[in-house]
């Protein structure tokens, strides 16, 4: 049987899973799985197919297959740390620096049930590793012109005996960018920090813990998209995770906590915009929110010559609070609001997952995942407000969700396959969409309110990957058609409020979506590949509407070339207009097409060294990206260049 | 044998205990929860006649309770209460209370005042068609914002009074509203074919609130609904009122949700 690690790296180097312990004669579990190198995040999402929403140049959040937030499970070497922002400010994958990161994976499947049940899988950051038998530093510079936007980031490892550490920080300042044509967006700098550390020891030959820490800090972030900025949001995660094996059988266990802090305020902007603006006009509203996340993760694997069976459980409890305060410009008037009164949501899951070769070339996988959640609001004055306007008073519930996915894979060489998949993934509501209040959405002047009634939302869907290796072509095809039953979305309107509808989430209409992403790559002699990737993406709530924030079809033409001491790779992308829009849900702009050339130089003059430069949207085009909330118009030509310095201790 | 007693103010003074008192130990044997606050007590040919409210007196519903007394331990048949407020001569609506039963261990009744002053509460306690005593209290009833009367035209005037919760706090607060209409300023009708909208709203902010319910009639003149406030702060509650041949008057009361 095959115990290849499949990787399917889109036209980029194959990173092999380097904190994995493998214990000798023991059948591996095959992944599929895209892997992108750690580079920001915006090319790391593009090179991986997925895309971001964009309110602003930084926080980003992930879009895959046009779903995202609840129906995506974003995870840091396997542990959840859970955004607290009630408006979408701090994504998980705000809390990651890309230059922190190994890099970004996920099932090629859509509903990798690992670690959670969204229509939109797992996206897990691995976090740097520390390395053995190694002593080094690795010191690198970056800037950008537009906006003044510097990088400066300093990483260390040593090791001794079994043991090693590594220590890596990046500092990221920004002023306002310029878009394309040269108009500046105001509040768009930032400041970020973020540390990574880690320790691991090899206790013997099949024992390995590894102790993780994540601290960033998040000050001035300013959010043009928004009526607010991020004035300070910290985030940590620490977690101790053991691998080894007992009686021969390979076992994971990881126990963690993470934290999020998040303070956001409106007290960088103009009191004429304050005065003016539609939503909330002539008052200022400093709002905080936090999210504290305890969670267990463990498997044990066992195997004979043509299966393996994993059991895991994924154990996690939340707790979340946010709230605001609101005083009118001539500081007479004062008022607070809960928006996230005290909640706690407990959930287990087991997740059997059995893996038999069919026969030689014919590996079916099933799993399963079953969910049990414990959730409830323990603000009482909260809980009676929330339960009032959503007209439900469910403020405990005891819920499960089953999931199970099964798929074949038919191997028809060594490097081609195939593979086909069913899926069921059901997953419960977010803690905003069953707990949050009056949570404002920007991109359509919607206020949003939780609904503490909601039923678990289900996706059904099917899904075919292809990967073909025919001499020096790679090509990989993905197609997947799928239905979210129960889809939770705020389709009901309780009132209007400031001129903005105030709608609530409810369980609504079938969302579907049709996916579809080709990547080929060519070799056209050892210095040279060409490759292109198209990927097109609908979803449509049946004759009623069309979802919101879809990338419209994408195409990309590259080329990489590679010198001893050199590599270059040049991107055409061109976008198609968005007019697939959504006007009754989440109402939005239509958004015309454009095209961007992108380059990107690597120079590595002597050993230690490299110096790069990075450009992006060469052309200056003036673009709005569809995923921009409330049309931010994109940033315009920014020439990068970055030194870095790894001397050999 | 009929009895009438009137206690001038300044003999009531004597034996009541004004506003602001804290109760004495009321009765533990009671259907619904006892008033606290003594307005007087009083004994009239043998008949010891007690009169509590709730809270201290103010202009809107206050409730009364009234608690007579006699040594055989007759049960009397009824008790009416009749206000009248001596130096303007008119009188405010009695109601029945709006949380429970008029007779239980006490006889209970809500009394809608008007204006702040001095008032008297004349109860009359009915032990059979020839046996009653009367007694009368002299009260202070405090300010407040929370009665509108609306005079239509010479004839017909309303009187709507807004009855908040004992207080007022963020979610979903019961409000009451008593409507009552009269000709001659003794005697209140209450009105029952009213139909209400209400509206929270933020005047610092200009928004409302969703989740509100609106009042309908559940008892004569009573009308319960639901006001949901979504944060604290300074908030009005509008009440449109109306009639079937249209709208009667468009009320504003101010509420702090602390
Ligand atoms: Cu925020
Ligand atoms: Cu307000």
């Amino acid at each position: 049987m095959s115990l290849l690690i499949t990787m399917i790296t889109l036209g980029i180097s194959v990173i092999p899973q380097a904190d994995t312990v493998r214990t000798d004669g023991i059948p591996v579990r095959e992944v599929s799985e895209v892997v992108v190198e750690a580079s920001p995040l915006d090319d790391m999402a593009r090179r991986a197919g997925l895309v971001e929403v964009q309110r602003g140049r930084t926080a980003a959040t992930i879009v895959r297959d046009g779903v995202t937030d609840g129906r995506i499970t974003t995870t840091i070497n396997g542990m959840k740390i859970t955004a607290a922002c009630v408006d979408h400010m701090d994504p998980t994958s705000s809390y990651v620096e890309p230059e922190n990161v190994d890099r970004l994976a996920y099932d090629v499947s859509s509903s990798d049930l690992t670690y959670g049940s969204g229509a939109g899988g797992t996206m897990n950051f691995s976090l740097l590793q520390p390395r053995h038998a190694r002593t080094m530093a690795d010191v690198g510079f970056w800037y950008d012109p537009n906006g003044s936007a510097v990088r400066s980031r300093l990483d260390i490892n040593t090791s001794v005996d079994a043991s090693a550490i590594r220590v890596a920080w990046v500092r990221r300042r920004a002023s306002d960018y310029t878009a394309g044509g040269g108009v500046d967006v105001a509040h768009s700098g930032y400041a970020h920090d973020n540390v990574v550390a880690a320790v691991t020891t090899d206790l013997d030959k099949d024992q390995r813990i590894t102790i993780r820490f994540l601290g960033n800090l998040a000050t001035d972030v300013g959010f043009p998209s928004m009526l607010m900025d991020t004035r300070r949001a910290q985030a940590g995660v620490i977690g101790v995770e053991w691998q080894g094996a007992i009686k021969g059988l390979p076992v994971h266990t990881r126990l963690y906590s993470s934290w999020v802090q998040h303070i956001m305020d409106d007290l960088s902007r103009s009191h004429e915009e304050i005065r003016n603006r539609l939503f909330m006009p002539n008052m200022t509203m400093p709002m905080s929110a936090s999210t504290r996340t305890v969670g267990l993760y463990s498997s044990v694997e066992f195997s004979d010559e043509t299966s393996i069976l994993l059991l895991a459980v994924d154990a996690t409890s939340l707790f979340a609070r946010a709230s605001m305060n609101m005083t009118t410009l001539d500081g007479e008037s004062t008022a607070s609001m809960t928006n996230v009164g005290d909640v706690l949501l407990s959930s287990a899951a087991f997740i059997p997952s059995y893996d038999v070769m069919l026969t030689d070339d014919v590996l079916w996988r099933t799993t399963a995942r079953i969910d049990v959640m414990d959730r409830r609001l323990l603000d009482d004055s909260f809980a009676s407000m929330l339960s009032a306007a959503a007209g439900s008073s469910h403020t405990q519930a005891l819920r499960m969700a089953i999931s199970a996915d099964s798929r074949l894979r038919f191997t028809t060489s060594t490097t081609s396959s195939v593979s086909v998949g069913l899926s069921r993934a059901e997953r419960f509501p977010t803690h905003l969409e069953a707990f949050g209040f009056w949570m404002y959405e920007p991109n359509s002047n919607i206020i949003l309110v939780g609904n503490p009634s909601l039923q678990n939302e289900v996706s059904y869907a099917c899904d075919m990957f292809l990967s073909l290796h025919v001499s020096t072509i790679t090509m990989s095809a993905r197609l997947l058609y799928g239905e979210i039953h129960f889809a939770i979305a705020p389709w009901k309107t309780l009132g209007i409020e400031n001129t903005a509808a105030v709608r609530n989430y409810v369980n609504g209409p079938t969302l579907q979506r049709f996916v579809t992403d080709v990547q080929v790559n060519a070799k056209l002699n050892e210095r040279i590949s060409i490759g292109t990737t198209i990927s097109y993406v609908r979803a449509w709530y049946g004759q009623t509407d069309n979802a919101a924030l879809i990338p419209p079809r994408t195409s990309t033409v590259y080329t990489n070339v590679q010198f001893t001491a050199f590599t270059a790779r040049c991107a055409v992308r061109y976008v198609e207009a968005q007019n697939h829009i959504s006007t009754v849900l989440q109402p939005e702009n239509r958004t015309a097409s454009y095209v961007t050339f992108d380059v990107n130089l690597l120079w590595h003059p002597v050993d230690g060294i490299d110096i790069l430069f990075d450009g992006r949207n060469l052309a200056d085009r003036r673009y709005v990206d569809h995923l921009s909330i409330r049309d931010v118009v994109a940033p315009g030509r920014s020439l990068t260049l970055g030194l870095r310095w790894s001397p050999t201790l | 044998m009929k009895t009438y007693a009137f206690l001038p103010l300044n003999a009531i003074m004597i034996i009541m205990v004004i506003l602001g008192s804290t109760g004495c130990g009321s009765d533990n044997n009671t259907v619904t929860p006892a008033p606290t606050d003594v307005l007087g007590v009083t004994t009239v040919d043998g008949t010891t006649i007690r009169l509590t409210s709730g809270a201290p007196l103010r202009v809107g519903y206050s409730a009364i309770a009234v608690k007579a007394q006699r040594p055989d331990g007759a049960k009397p048949q009824k008790i009416t209460v009749r206000t009248v407020m001596p130096s303007h001569g008119h009188g405010c609506p009695v109601t029945k209370p709006i949380d429970g039963p008029m007779y239980g261990d006490t006889y209970r009744c809500g009394i809608i005042f008007g204006m702040p002053g001095s008032w008297q509460l004349h109860t009359t306690i009915r032990y059979s068609d020839s046996d009653s005593v009367v007694a009368v209290f002299a009260v202070t009833v405090d300010a407040s914002d929370l009665v509108r009367n609306i005079r239509v035209d010479d004839e017909r005037g309303y009187v709507v009074t807004m009855i908040p919760p004992p207080t007022w706090k963020i979610g979903a607060n019961d409000v009451h509203f008593y409507v009552y209409q009269t000709s001659d300023v003794r005697e209140y009708q209450p009105v029952d074919d009213c139909t209400m909208e209400i509206t929270p709203w933020m005047p610092s902010m200009g928004h409302g609130s969703v989740g509100n319910i609106q009042p309908t009639r559940i008892e004569d003149g009573l009308y319960k609904g639901s006001v949901n406030f979504s944060m604290s702060g300074a908030w009005t509650i509008t009440n449109l009122i109306s009639k079937p041949y249209g709208i009667l008057t468009n009320l504003t009361f101010d509420v702090a949700v602390p």
